[in-house]
């Protein structure tokens, strides 16, 4: 059942009246009648709503996002985003029902609920009921008479006579990857002539693109009642999984709570090319694919699943929301923090890349410390990590873990690589907290023959959790480097490692802090080292790549760094030089700096981080 | 005469018969007028960035193939980035999906090397180059455009072992609805067209169709 007699209710009621009235869930809404909740949610919470076009589809239809926040007309830049979006594939109905439900719910909440006061006043929220709008029209059988309920692809006219691109196929990262998606263009999983051929994904990948503070990313599709995380085109996890993972399981927890659905993380099938996966891939962004209702037990199975009647729309919405209530919180909020560095407040990015480097040296955490405080290998030390409280009472249950790794230029929290120093569970005070953890500090060297290691911390919360990997862009996670001997000697020969961490094809950078007047480092252009696989475990390699086409990316994009495929390390000899006839004792803090571009097109988002060497000429 | 013109002639001689009741007319001339290349490429970003940095038009990506539009701005460029840069047939690169009226058995059909997806009461719809789809019209099949939402899967219901994985089913490209495990075993309901039954059942899976007109379909 579809609402038919929606415009005469509004003529009815009259205007006033109903432009207030508030959604009516007990049907699907037809294309026309979506635009017309769209533009009423502007018209009911004009303090709070904006509606923007984010671009066109194929055919010419606006792609459009409600824009939630206190200011809705001012690009608060210093605050962060979360995005939704629904109806990537066109016979989804109850995703776009459910993205709707969900503004609903955000604004009707925002003047009694003061927890979604305080994640609207300091978050932009974006939610795009409609990504397919070509598509939608074609469902609708009463619109479009020839059209079909159960159309997927966007309507794209393909070279070969048929219609369609699957566009959560049609995603930059890992496309055109089979299985996971079809070449074929009948296919409903045809993935397009190349990726983001289409207009609707270019809509999408640029709207990302502009928003730099993006935190979060929620993908509604139907059905089955799974609730999917990268990486989608392989069964492998991906970097940061244990993140994903106590993400997953507290949505899963908070919709279940509602009605006792539970939504599992099955993966039925791989997908390439999908939306989640690229932007785990290229920013670290946490995003997530809720299957909805029903089940196949409920729905029977097949194409009935897609159109169930309508009834199912505000359960469906009532059990989501918490779960989509609880990312955007994290998004917002900083209740339980640790610090980049000595002048970090919390915000996120707490350090920023710009042209003379990494504007904060963001690995150096002096929340996380050992007594003693110079290591010696193969001892038992004790690790200190502080945990600030901004929430401002107290906040039990937070979830501290401490791992160590090899240091890298380049690196993140947790990783495949890492390993699990020790995990506590906390009640963090108002005035903050002092945990202490035993290390047993690794004996020999690390992998590139060095006595040096990097700490890694990420705090979890249930209302506030890390939606990255990355230190600088969470608060939740901080990074400190440990020298096994107190000081490296000055003149002698020194390497630093740095790892693509990415799933993808990167530039790598790498500078030198400014250094104190007299002394100097000495290294080889960074171009001419012979990269390598350091470590596979972090990353699958589905498919072989043509060597040449790193060299070519990098020719492409007149690349100034080194070249690196994904997963590839490089070592990177150095040396520091004092100043001359510095006396003994003479010391300084040396920092090297690194920066992975990644090799793709669209927006190449910066990442990477340093190392910081206490420099003694003896 | 060049095929390209045998072509354009076939096509202005099926326009002349659009009375027919068969189906809608078909052009068989190339989309595609201008030039065509092909390159090789590493991976699918790699496509990405050439559309992003040299404004290349994309005809296709198959495998590590790339065919685009050349024009010696593009082809030069190319060439100084290290491709390699070789022209292509647009008659083999340019596809169709197409109804072929049924006339003798499927087999005879396939001799002309296209692609069978799905078989309608009165034609079978196949997929082939340009090349291949205009031999069918000069062995005398008579080859007209699909028509609307054409071609429909089929919706089918696969029987797993208990325990077994629908991933099994990834390379059959399939548009998997649901997954429901059951003790008795694990069943998947998917859209598949017929040539992708056959394969399934090729392969020794339990393949029911359910319906032939889905719930609301048209």
């Amino acid at each position: 059942m579809r609402i038919i007699p929606c415009l005469t209710l509004a003529v009815g009621l009259g205007t006033t009246q109903a432009a207030a009235q508030a959604i009516d869930f007990t049907a699907y809404h037809t294309a026309a009648q979506v635009d017309l909740e769209i533009n009423r949610f502007q018209t009911r919470f004009p303090a709070l709503v904006r509606v923007i076009s984010l671009g066109n589809s194929l055919e010419g239809k606006a792609i459009r996002a409600i824009k939630i926040s206190d200011n809705p007309a001012v690009d608060e830049t210093g605050e962060g985003d979360i995005l939704f979006v629904a109806l990537h594939h066109a016979r989804e109905w109850l995703s776009t029902e459910t993205a709707l439900y969900l503004a609903e719910q955000i604004l009707t909440r925002y003047a009694t609920d003061p927890k979604v006061k305080f994640d609207v006043d300091n978050l932009q929220i974006w939610i795009v009921p409609v990504v397919n709008p070509d598509g939608y029209l074609h469902t609708d059988v009463v619109a479009t008479p020839a059209g079909y309920r159960y159309w997927r692809k966007n309507r794209r006219a393909n070279s070969d006579g048929t219609f369609g691109v699957d566009l959560n196929r049609n995603w930059g990262f890992q496309w055109g990857l089979i299985p996971g998606a079809s070449n074929t263009p009948s296919n409903d999983t045809y993935y397009g002539t190349g990726p983001f051929s289409e207009p609707e994904t270019q809509v999408l990948r640029t709207f990302i693109d502009s928003r730099p503070g993006l935190k979060a990313f929620v993908s509604y599709h139907t059905y089955g009642e799974l609730f999917l995380r990268p990486w989608s085109y392989t069964t492998s996890d991906p970097p940061g999984e244990s993140t994903l993972l106590s993400l997953y399981e507290r949505s899963r927890d908070a919709i279940s709570a509602v009605h006792g659905h539970v939504y599992v993380p099955d993966i039925w099938y791989t997908s390439s090319g999908e939306a989640t996966d690229y932007l785990w891939s290229e920013r670290r962004i946490a995003g997530f694919t809720p299957e909805l209702r029903p089940t196949t037990a409920q729905g029977g199975g097949g194409l009935s699943g897609f159109s169930f009647p309508p009834s199912i729309i505000i359960p469906t919405g009532e059990e989501q929301v918490p779960a989509a209530l609880a990312l955007v919180h994290d998004a917002a909020a900083r209740e339980v923090w640790i610090r980049d560095h000595a002048t970090d407040t919390g915000a996120e990015p707490s350090a920023v890349w710009t042209a003379s480097g990494w504007s904060t040296p963001f690995w150096v955490s002096p929340d996380i410390w050992t007594t003693p405080a110079e290591l010696t290998e193969g001892t038992t030390v004790t690790l200190h990590v502080r945990v600030h409280n901004n929430f401002g009472a107290p906040v039990s249950g937070v979830r501290v873990e401490a791992y160590w790794t090899d240091p890298r230029i380049a690196l993140e929290f947790p990783a495949l690589s890492s390993t699990l120093i020790d995990a506590q569970t906390v009640n963090v005070p108002p005035v903050g907290k002092t945990l202490t953890m035993s290390w047993t500090v690794p004996s020999g060297t690390n992998s590139w023959g060095e006595r040096h290691w990097c700490v890694g911390v990420v705090i979890k919360h249930q209302r506030d959790m890390p939606l990255t990997t990355q230190a600088q862009r969470s608060s939740n996670i901080a990074v400190r480097n440990f020298t096994t001997v107190a000081a490296a000697a000055a003149g002698a020969n020194r390497q630093v490692a740095a790892t693509n961490f990415l799933d993808t094809d990167a530039e790598l950078r790498v500078l030198v802090s400014p250094l104190p007047a007299g002394w100097a480092v000495r290294m080889p252009d960074i171009r001419e080292l012979k990269p390598y696989a350091l470590d596979r475990r972090e990353r699958a390699r589905p498919q072989p790549l043509d060597p040449a086409a790193i060299v070519r990316k990098g020719r492409l994009l007149k690349a100034t760094g080194a070249v690196l495929r994904a997963g590839e390390s490089v070592l990177i000899p150095f040396t520091v030089v004092p100043p001359a006839g510095a006396p003994t004792g003479t010391a300084a803090d040396i920092s090297l700096q690194g920066l992975l571009l990644p090799l793709v097109a669209g927006k190449r988002e910066p990442q990477g981080n340093g190392y910081t060497f206490h420099v003694v000429v003896r | 005469m060049n095929f390209r013109k045998f072509l354009a002639l076939g096509s202005l001689t099926v326009a002349a018969c659009s009375s027919t009741p068969r189906g809608v007319p078909l052009s068989l001339t190339p989309r595609e007028d201008r030039p065509i290349a092909a390159i090789t490429i590493g991976d699918a970003t790699e496509v990405s960035l050439l559309v992003q940095e040299l404004s290349l038009e994309t005809i296709r990506a198959e495998g590590n193939r790339l065919y685009f539009v050349a024009d010696s701005r593009v082809t030069q460029r190319l060439r100084d980035l290290g491709y390699t840069p070789e022209s292509a047939d647009i008659l083999q690169v340019e596809r169709r999906t197409v109804r072929v009226y049924r006339r003798g058995d499927e087999a005879e059909m396939l001799r002309s090397g296209v692609t069978l997806i799905n078989r309608e009461p009165d034609y079978w719809i196949v997929n082939g180059p340009l090349r291949q789809v205009a031999s069918l019209r000069t062995r005398g099949y008579t080859v007209t455009a699909l028509g609307p939402n054409e071609p429909l899967p089929r919706e089918v219901r696969i029987r797993l072992p208990a325990g077994q994985s629908s991933l099994v089913l990834g390379a059959f490209e399939l548009d998997i609805y649901s997954v429901y495990s059951a003790p008795t075993g694990v069943e998947v309901t998917a859209g598949a067209f017929d040539a992708q039954i056959d394969g399934l059942r090729a392969a020794g899976y339990n393949v029911e169709r359910i319906s032939t007109v889905p719930p609301g379909g048209s």
